[in-house]
C-alpha cells in the first residue's frame, strides 16, 4: 500500500515538472550583455516563402559577427499579429521583427518598437538610399521606429500564352485603363472559364492605386477624415465594379472560392494587379516562363503607385539592443539587401539593380518606371476597425448589393465616427 | 469499513482528532489531486475571473485599460452581427446536435450485434474524432470547393450544376453544419456503445420469454436503460456545439464575403478581440458565452427528472 502511495506520488511530480518544463519556451544562452559574448537573438518573420533565404542571411551575418546567432522564426501571417501582441503584452517579445505599415501606428503607440534615430546617425546610414514614402510609414512625429525592408509595388501580371493565343500585343508603360478594359474583354472567354482581367474588393494592389490616380484619398494625410465621400474617390472604386458587371472579371464569390493567384497559375485569368512578391510564387509553379509583368496602366494621365512595404523594428525592451541593431544594421546594408533581393525587391535603392538581375526574363524596368511615383499604403492607429468596415461595405459595392456611391458614403461615415474615437499618439 | 470504527475506541469518544492513519490517507489525497487542481486554477479559474474584469474596461490592445462598467455588455445588445453570430450558433446547435445523436445511436445498436469485422467499423467510424481539426478543414474545403471540388464534380456528372457551398450565404452555415456532424458522430457513437453495453442481457432474454419484437425491444428496453448514457451525451454535445470554432475557423477565414452568415459565438469573440483588437467587449462575449451555456446546462439539469431513468 505504502509503496503504491509513494510510486502515484512520485508520477504525479513527475507530471507537473514536465508540465513547467514544457510551459517554458524562451531558450536563451546568455543574461548579461558584454561585447565578447555570445548572444542569440531572436528574429520573427511571417513569410514562409522567405523564410529560406532569411536563414542564409543569418548565417552569413553571423559568419561576419561569430558571437552573435540569429534564430529566424516564421509564424504564419494569419497568428504574427496575435503571437506579436500577446508576446509584447507579456514582455517575452521577439528581439527583431517585422513590421507592417497596417499596425506601424499601433504598435509605436504601445510602445513596442525602438525608436532608432540615435542609433542611425551613430552608425551614419544615408537615409536618402531609401524611398521616403518608406521611411514615412514607419515615422512618427519626426521619430523614427523601423527601418524599410523592402517596397512592394503593385504590378500588372499577364499571361503570354493567352496574349499569344489571340494574337495581341504585350501590355507597356503607354497602356491606358481603357486600352487594358479593351483587351481584357477580347480576352474573356466564358464557355472556357478564362476571364481578361480581375477585380477584387480589396484596396492593396487594387483600388489604393486607382484612387489616388483619380484624384481621390482614402484616408487625409492627418489620419482624422475619411476620403470616401469624395466623387474622385469612388469613381477610382466604380472601375473595378465595372469590370465585374461587365463580366470581364469573375465575381467576388468565385474570387473568394478561388484566389486570383490560383487562377493565373490555372491559365485561367489573362491579367491581374498583383504584387511583386507574387514572382516568387509564380517562378515554383507551372506558369513559369508563361507570364510577365508590366507597369499598372495610366489613369487620368497619372501613375502613382500604393508602395507597401515591410521594416524591420526593434523589440523596445531587447535585452541585446546592440546586437539587435547590428543585424538590423548589416540586414539594411549592401551585402544584406543584394542577397534579399533575390526574392522582394529591396527598399535600398542601390540593391534595384540585383534584384533585376535576379528575375531576368521578367520586365523588371516596369520597376524603375513605377518607383517614381510612390504613394505611403493609407493607415491609421487603430485601422484595423475601419479596414473591417471597409472590407464589408466593398463586398456590398462589389456584389452589387449597393451601388458604389452608397457603399462608399457609408463607409466614410462609420470610417470618421472610428477616426474619432481614435487615442492620439502620445497618450 | 466496519474494521476501521471497531479498531481504536477512542475513535467514538474523541471525533475530531483524527488517527494517524487516517491523517496520511487524507494528506496523501490532497497531495495527488493538486497537481490538477493547481492547474485547474491558474488556467481556467484566474482567468475567467480575469476575463471578467476585463468585460468591464475598454482594453484595447496596448496600453491601460479603463473602467467602463456596463457599457460593453449596453453595446451588446445593439450589435448586429453578435445577434447574428447568437442565431448562428443556435441554429447550428439545434440542427447537429439531434442528428449527430440519432445517426450515432443507430450506428450504437448496429454495432452492439456481434457482426463479422465490427471493431473495423467502429475503429472507421471513430477515426474523425482522433483526426486533426486542420486536416478536416483541409479536405473539407476541397470538397466544397466551387470549382474545382469534389462534391460539384460529382454532381456536373450528372449534369446538376454545382452549388457554392462556401461561398453562398443561404447555404454556407449548412455546409459547415454537414461538417459538424460528421466528425461528432464517431465520440457520440463510441460513448452510447459503451452505455449499450451496461445494459444487462438478462432484460433482453426475459423479454424475448415474453414473447417481444426486436423493435419492442428497443424502445421498451434499451432507450429506457440508456437514457443516463444519454443525458451525458446530450450536454457534451450541446456544450461543444455552442463552443464550436477551430474547424470553421480554418474553412472559412474572417474576411470572407459571408462570414457574417456562419460565424458562431466563438469566432465573433475571437475577431474582435484578434481581428479589431477590442479585448474590452470580447471579454464580455465571452462571459456571454459562460452565461448561455451555463443556462442551458442548469435547464438540463433539472429537465432530466422528468426522461432520465435512473434505476
Amino acid at each position: 500500500m505504502k509503496t503504491r502511495k509513494i510510486l502515484a506520488l512520485l508520477m504525479s511530480l513527475l507530471m507537473v515538472v514536465g508540465l513547467m518544463a514544457g510551459c517554458s519556451s524562451k531558450a536563451n544562452s546568455s543574461s548579461s550583455a558584454s561585447s565578447d559574448q555570445k548572444y542569440t537573438i531572436t528574429c520573427a518573420i511571417w513569410d514562409t516563402n522567405q523564410a529560406p533565404v532569411m536563414k542564409l542571411m543569418a548565417q552569413q551575418f553571423t559568419k561576419e559577427n561569430p558571437n552573435i546567432t540569429v534564430d529566424v522564426q516564421t509564424v504564419p501571417w494569419g497568428q504574427y499579429w496575435v503571437k506579436l501582441q500577446t508576446a509584447a503584452a507579456g514582455g517575452e517579445c521577439y528581439d527583431t521583427f517585422w513590421m507592417s505599415p497596417a499596425y506601424s501606428a499601433q504598435y509605436v503607440r504601445g510602445k513596442v518598437m525602438m525608436q532608432i534615430d540615435s542609433k542611425i546617425k551613430e552608425s551614419g546610414v544615408d537615409m536618402s538610399q531609401y524611398p521616403s514614402a518608406l521611411t514615412a510609414m514607419f515615422s512618427f512625429n519626426k521619430k523614427t521606429y523601423a527601418m524599410p525592408r523592402d517596397r512592394t509595388m503593385t504590378l500588372l501580371y499577364y499571361n503570354k500564352t493567352l496574349f499569344d493565343v489571340a494574337n495581341i500585343s504585350y501590355p507597356d508603360e503607354t497602356w491606358t485603363w481603357d486600352k487594358l478594359v479593351q483587351v481584357a474583354q477580347k480576352l474573356t472567354n466564358k464557355s472556357e472559364g478564362i476571364y481578361g482581367m480581375g477585380a477584387l474588393n480589396g484596396g492593396e494592389h487594387n483600388f489604393y492605386n486607382t484612387i489616388p490616380q483619380c484624384g481621390g484619398y482614402v484616408i487625409s494625410d492627418d489620419q482624422k477624415k475619411s476620403g470616401y465621400d469624395l466623387p474622385a474617390t469612388q469613381q477610382g472604386v466604380q472601375m473595378w465594379v465595372d469590370l465585374i458587371n461587365q463580366g470581364i472579371s469573375p465575381t467576388i464569390a468565385q474570387l473568394t472560392d478561388t484566389s486570383q493567384e490560383k487562377m493565373f497559375m490555372a491559365g485561367k485569368l489573362a491579367m491581374f494587379y498583383g504584387g511583386d512578391y507574387n514572382m516568387t510564387e509564380f517562378n515554383n509553379s507551372d506558369i513559369k516562363g508563361k507570364y510577365d509583368v508590366s507597369t499598372i496602366v495610366i489613369v487620368n494621365g497619372k501613375r502613382i503607385n500604393d508602395v507597401v512595404g515591410l521594416g524591420n523594428a526593434i523589440w523596445s525592451q531587447t535585452k541585446y539592443p546592440d546586437a539587435a541593431w547590428k543585424w538590423t544594421l548589416w540586414q539594411e546594408g549592401k551585402e544584406g539587401m543584394d542577397m534579399l533581393s533575390n526574392i522582394v525587391q529591396p527598399a535600398y535603392t542601390p540593391s534595384i539593380t540585383q534584384y533585376m538581375a535576379a528575375h531576368a526574363g521578367l520586365n523588371t524596368q516596369a520597376l524603375l518606371e513605377e518607383a517614381k511615383n510612390l504613394k505611403p499604403y493609407p493607415s491609421s492607429i487603430d485601422a484595423a476597425k475601419w479596414r473591417q468596415v471597409e472590407s464589408d461595405q466593398m463586398v456590398k459595392a462589389f456584389t452589387g448589393q449597393e451601388t458604389v456611391a452608397k457603399a462608399c458614403n457609408d463607409l466614410a461615415t462609420q470610417m470618421n465616427q472610428l477616426l474619432a474615437a481614435e487615442p492620439s499618439m502620445s497618450d | 469499513m466496519d474494521s476501521e470504527n471497531t479498531t481504536s475506541v477512542n475513535l467514538t469518544t474523541q471525533r475530531r482528532r483524527l488517527s494517524p492513519k487516517k491523517w496520511n490517507d487524507y494528506i496523501a489525497a490532497y497531495l495527488m489531486i493538486a497537481p490538477l487542481s493547481l492547474g485547474l486554477v491558474i488556467f481556467y479559474i484566474i482567468p475567467f475571473f480575469q476575463s471578467l474584469y476585463y468585460s468591464f474596461t475598454n482594453m484595447q490592445v496596448f496600453g491601460p485599460s479603463t473602467w467602463i462598467g456596463l457599457a460593453n455588455f449596453k453595446r451588446m445588445i445593439t450589435d448586429q452581427s453578435l445577434m447574428q453570430a447568437i442565431s448562428n450558433s443556435f441554429i447550428y446547435t439545434i440542427i447537429s446536435v439531434p442528428i449527430s445523436i440519432l445517426i450515432a445511436l443507430v450506428l450504437a445498436v448496429l454495432l452492439n450485434v456481434n457482426i463479422r469485422g465490427r471493431s473495423i467499423y467502429r475503429t472507421l467510424l471513430f477515426l474523425p474524432c482522433i483526426t486533426m481539426p486542420a486536416a478536416i478543414a483541409m479536405v473539407w474545403k476541397w470538397f466544397y470547393s466551387t470549382s474545382y471540388g469534389l462534391f460539384n464534380g460529382f454532381l456536373h456528372i450528372f449534369g446538376i450544376s454545382g452549388q457554392a457551398w462556401l461561398v453562398d450565404p443561404k447555404i454556407v452555415l449548412y455546409s459547415v453544419i454537414v461538417v459538424a456532424i460528421w466528425s461528432s458522430v464517431g465520440y457520440n457513437m463510441v460513448i452510447l456503445l459503451a452505455g449499450l453495453q451496461g445494459i444487462s442481457p438478462q432484460y433482453y432474454e426475459a423479454s424475448e420469454i415474453d414473447g417481444a419484437a426486436k423493435f419492442k425491444q428497443f424502445f421498451s428496453i434499451t432507450l429506457p436503460l440508456l437514457t443516463p448514457t444519454m443525458f451525458f451525451v446530450l450536454v457534451m454535445a450541446i456544450m461543444s456545439a455552442l463552443q464550436a470554432f477551430d474547424i470553421i475557423f480554418m474553412m472559412i477565414p474572417y474576411d470572407s464575403m459571408v462570414i457574417n452568415n456562419v460565424e458562431p459565438l466563438v469566432y465573433i469573440f475571437y475577431r474582435n478581440a484578434f481581428v479589431f483588437n477590442d479585448k474590452g467587449y470580447a471579454s464580455a462575449i465571452a462571459i456571454l458565452i459562460f452565461v448561455i451555456i451555463m443556462a442551458i446546462t442548469l435547464l438540463q439539469m433539472k429537465l432530466q427528472k422528468k426522461w432520465v431513468n435512473y434505476d
